[in-house]
């Protein structure tokens, strides 16, 4: 029997830490009511009936997310959403505008605006560094999100094909954890890690070998 | 027709016309539209008109319109009211979102119905107008 490492299958298993663990946003509802819902906007009518049956509102700072990714980066290991951006557009109030200078956004969250995530516009007056600001745990996500494993590299001896009954050694590189760092407008910076915990190699069709720390 | 009865029929009326404004508004995303302001006001004219500049920034419109089944829950004062709650349960079944580019819905999600709150109050001209309202999420009503 021959053996190729071009047949050997590898699952690897991870460990992550730092701050994960949150909701993925909402995102708005595809009707005519979905960017001005309580969701989107939770003015003080979305609390009438509260605590009465009625449906529950968000608290403060809720609203639309931030894209974190939650997990489903397409399986292509890319992230499609790293981060939001503000972009001055040319919106004018119809109450007025404000009286304090500065200028109204969108909070466009992929290159051409059409994500569910994009809203807007807000006012953000000029100085103010308080722009709607995700939570810590929204940039550690983001921090978790660029975290990028190196595919682990197996070598073995002796080299090439395999001959059944000479032991053959297998081994790993790469088992070194990674970091990756994340902030929001020159704040609240996060850093998530992650370190390989396990890696699960198929030889032949029934036999596991693992590796493990 | 008593005072408080009239002051009823007024502000649902209001808030009736708010959304059919909102409707037609929508078809074009019209966030300029001088329209919403017939029968809203203050936080409720801001949601109408950012709403509808979130979605002419997208490139997204809204066919079709809801159906609407408002009722009032409270008015104060009882005798001469000059703000009125009117409760509704919406349904966006047919009334949803679209590219305007290609005329393909803009997701697969499907409308419903959801719980309003409005708060309709009586303006200084005598009008009555919506000055906020609360659309509660899909499948927050009966």
């Amino acid at each position: 029997m021959r053996l190729t490492l071009r047949r050997l299958g590898v699952l690897v298993g991870l460990t992550v830490g730092g701050l994960l663990s949150m909701a993925i946003p909402s995102l708005a509802d595809d009707d005519g009511w979905g960017e001005t819902d309580c969701q989107q906007n939770p003015t003080p009518a979305c609390d009438i009936g509260a605590g009465k049956g009625g449906a529950p509102s968000p608290g403060p700072g809720g609203g639309p997310g931030i894209p974190v990714g939650g997990g489903g980066n397409g399986g292509d290991g890319s992230d499609p959403y790293p981060r939001c951006r503000y972009v001055e557009v040319g919106y004018q109030d119809p109450s007025g505008q404000p009286t304090e200078s500065g200028a109204w956004y969108m909070v466009v969250c992929s290159p051409d605006g059409k994500d569910p995530w994009t809203h807007g516009p807000v006012f953000v007056p000029d100085g103010d560094n308080g722009q709607p600001a995700p939570s810590p745990e929204q940039v550690a996500q983001m921090a978790r999100n660029r975290l990028r494993l190196p595919a682990p590299t197996i070598a073995a001896n002796p080299v090439g094909d395999q001959l059944v009954n000479l032991p053959t050694w297998l081994w790993l590189s790469s088992w070194e954890p990674v970091a990756a760092t994340a902030s929001w407008m020159g704040s609240s910076l996060r850093r998530s890690s992650a370190t390989r915990s396990s890696v699960a190699t198929a030889v032949g069709r029934s036999r596991l070998l693992s590796w493990s720390t | 027709m008593s005072i408080a009865d009239k002051a009823k029929q007024d502000a649902l009326a209001a808030y009736l016309g708010m959304w059919q404004d909102f409707v037609v508004a929508g078809r074009t995303s019209d966030w300029q539209s001088p329209a919403l302001g017939h029968h809203a006001t203050g936080l409720a004219l801001q949601n109408l008109s950012r709403g509808l500049y979130s979605d002419h920034y997208k490139g997204l419109v809204t066919k079709g319109e809801p159906i609407l089944n408002p009722s009032v829950s409270s008015a104060e004062p009882a005798d001469a009211p000059t703000k009125i709650i009117v409760t509704d349960c919406g349904d966006s079944t047919n009334w949803l979102k679209y590219w305007k580019d290609t005329g393909e819905r803009a997701d697969d999600e499907a409308g419903g119905r959801r719980l309003i709150n409005a708060i309709v109050e009586k303006q200084s001209d005598g009008s009555w107008k919506v000055s906020d309202y609360g659309v509660h999420e899909v499948g927050s009503c009966g």
